[in-house]
């Protein structure tokens, strides 16, 4: 019996609930005449349907695409190096956070020299400021670092 | 004599300089895409996409076919030279393939990829150009409740084609309907599940989506999952298959050709399932099945050949119905629709010139893979030696810049990093994200079908829509569908082999 089966069911059942409850608020009309919160409720009545169904005959435990040596530290720094670089790229510009975010992966999450992280930092973040800022014209953030007139 | 004159006009567009241009940029990058694991054409597509914005609709859309048939040429080569797939469809290929390598037939393998891909694509294109019109003259007498059925067969296909379980397909495809509803419903103006927020007022963006189901999840999963790759075997200087490995594949060629047409067409059809299906048909009508998996060509033309055909196929729904049978496919009908173009019966009669200028750039981009598949395999071997860990920092500044250039807009980065998040789980606990992407496509179209069939027709009684005709028999076809895997299973039950 496959656990995730079961568990992604019983998600799928309390959302599904949820769903219908916010389709219902929403006002599903009639099958004449179709509300806001008509198709979410049919999709509310599928998902409880299909999560009832998981949870009852879920599939057999079969291996889940598991790693063969975890490296749970890695992704999550990844991950949150990631977010971080969402929340500064306006303010400190796109090159210093490009160049930090790249850093970070080389770094700690490749496992890559200091040299080979920095370099690889510096000349990707730099070339794709050129190509996307100068020659497509995509207006990436400046942020403090100054930047050459016309840029 | 038409088709001949339309295509001749399409052969024109697609032949000025620059527009060549792009249709070769395409097949190269989409090679280049294929090779290199960890990034398939979804991701890449939905990456390009942006870019494309600025460019007029047939350069834009013949780049964008160009590296989606690309990508189906260069998968094979690192499934034969490393054991690695470059995308799904050519996972297949490694089992047959990569042994041929390791007997010293590389290039038999290399070379029958090549003949087979070009064969199947070209021969897909050719029923591409034959099917389409006779389709979308019949799709025009589809009113609301015919085109509902339509897309809710498709919803079903989906559901039930791809993944490994009828209900995790399913229950992706509802997730996918669920995302497809965020935002402000076009029929009603209520703004639905949006939080209050402004941004999700126009909507979950497919390219966002897209890139972070595909492209940030594919890399998050091999961040934790590093496993040391094979070392990759050398280029062999012929790659000109013999006579007697022709005599072997020629068979696998054309039944690939048929059958990757066929599964191409059906939605859910994805080029994988074509190579997979391929693979258990060859194994199944040959005289020694016990060769498969020791270095069988017909292994490796069979399913090269089929996924090429498929991925011709689908071009057949999404040009005359408008609808999508997988998720690069999604992509390229966003790009129709930002271009202001609504795929669908009225393509052809609108827009001419865009149909016929597509069918005549996949005839040259097919040609074009071949020329530079064979003699440059070499070169995009070479690709294979830029270590993973280079690269995949790299794709990740392009999926995160990609993600900021489509709106120059923060929350869209943060979209695709909470979908790169749930693609990461979806491959984590083997649950497939395309009927996921699919249905987000076609769900708000069959929201707005049903809604219309009911109301304009009014009568409140789904049943009616059994008693036209047409969606009648979509329906029933839906339901078989449907009802296909337990059947199959009573079957068993009933009739247990010996």
């Amino acid at each position: 019996m496959s656990r995730v089966d079961r568990g992604v069911g019983i998600a799928a059942l309390f959302g599904g609930v949820l769903l219908a409850i916010a389709g219902w608020r929403l006002d599903p009309g009639t099958s004449k005449l179709p509300g806001p919160g008509f198709f979410p409720l049919l999709i509310a009545c599928t998902m409880v349907g299909l999560g009832v169904w998981l949870f009852l005959h879920p599939g057999s435990e079969e291996k889940s695409v598991s790693p063969k040596s975890s490296r749970w530290s890695a992704l999550a720094i990844a991950l949150v190096s990631i977010f971080g670089y969402t929340m500064v790229l306006n303010e400190l510009g796109y090159l210093v956070s490009t160049f930090a975010l790249l850093t970070v992966q080389l770094r700690w999450v490749e496992k890559e020299s200091w040299s080979t992280s920095l370099w690889t930092a510096v000349i990707a973040s730099a070339v794709s400021l050129v190509v996307f800022r100068v020659l497509l014209k995509v207006p990436l953030p400046a942020g403090f670092f100054p930047l050459p007139k016309g840029w | 004599m038409e088709i001949l004159g339309s295509l001749w006009t399409g052969f024109a567009t697609t032949l000025a300089p620059g527009n060549f241009l792009l249709v070769f940029l395409g097949v190269v990058i989409g090679t280049v895409i294929g090779v290199l694991p960890g990034l398939g054409p979804t991701a890449s597509i939905a990456l390009l996409l942006p870019a494309t914005v600025g460019m007029d609709m047939i350069p834009s859309l013949i780049f964008l076919a160009g590296i989606y048939y690309g990508a189906m040429y260069g998968g094979s080569t690192t499934s034969i030279l490393v054991n690695i797939p470059g995308e799904a469809a050519s996972v297949i290929t490694c089992i047959d393939g990569y042994q041929m390598a390791r007997q010293g037939r590389a290039g038999a393998a290399l070379g029958i990829a090549a003949f087979g891909s070009f064969i199947g694509g070209t021969l897909g294109v050719v029923a591409v150009m034959l099917i389409s019109p006779f389709l979308a003259e019949a799709a025009l007498k589809f009113g609301a409740p015919e085109m509902f059925a339509l897309l809710f067969f498709a919803f079903t296909c989906i559901g039930t084609l791809v993944g490994k379980s009828v209900a995790r397909g399913l229950l992706m495809a509802a997730l996918g309907l669920l995302l497809g509803v965020v935002g402000t419903d076009d029929i009603h103006g209520v703004d639905r599940f949006t939080f209050g927020t402004l941004y999700l007022r126009d909507g979950i963006g497919l390219v966002p989506l897209a890139m972070g189901l595909f492209g940030l999840g594919e890399i998050f999963f091999n961040i934790e999952q590093r496993e040391k790759t094979g070392s990759v075997l050398a280029v062999p200087k012929n790659l000109l298959p013999t006579r007697k490995d022709w005599k072997e594949s020629f068979g696998s060629i054309l039944r690939g050709s048929g059958l990757g047409f066929g599964i191409g067409v059906l939605p859910g059809g994805m080029p994988a399932v074509a190579s997979l299906m391929s693979y258990a048909v060859e194994k199944r009508v040959s005289k020694h099945p016990e060769r498969f998996g020791t270095g069988a060509i017909e292994g490796v033309a069979g399913p090269e050949t089929a996924n090429n055909a498929a991925t011709a196929g689908g071009f057949v729904p999404l040009l005359t119905l408008g609808i999508p049978t997988n998720s690069v496919l999604a992509l390229l009908l966003a790009a129709l629709m930002l271009h202001g173009v609504t795929p669908g019966p009225l393509l052809l009669l609108k827009w001419p010139h865009v149909f016929w200028a597509v069918i005549a750039s996949m005839y040259i981009g097919n040609i074009m893979l071949l020329i530079l598949n064979l003699p440059l395999i070499g070169i995009f071997v070479q690709l294979l030696r830029i270590p993973y860990a280079i690269l995949s920092p790299l794709i990740i500044m392009f999926v995160l810049l990609g993600a900021y250039a489509l709106n120059n807009s923060i929350p869209d980065v943060f979209m695709t990093l909470f979908f790169g998040v749930l693609g990461y789980l979806l491959r984590r606990f083997a649950f497939e994200p395309a009927p996921l992407v699919l249905a987000f496509v076609l769900g708000p179209m069959m929201e707005v079908n049903l809604s219309k069939a009911l109301i304009m027709f009014g009568t409140g009684n789904p049943l009616y829509f059994f008693t036209r005709p047409i969606s009648g028999v979509l329906l029933g076809l839906a339901l078989f569908v449907l009802c296909f895997p337990f059947l199959c299973g009573l079957g068993k039950k009933i009739f247990p082999r010996s």
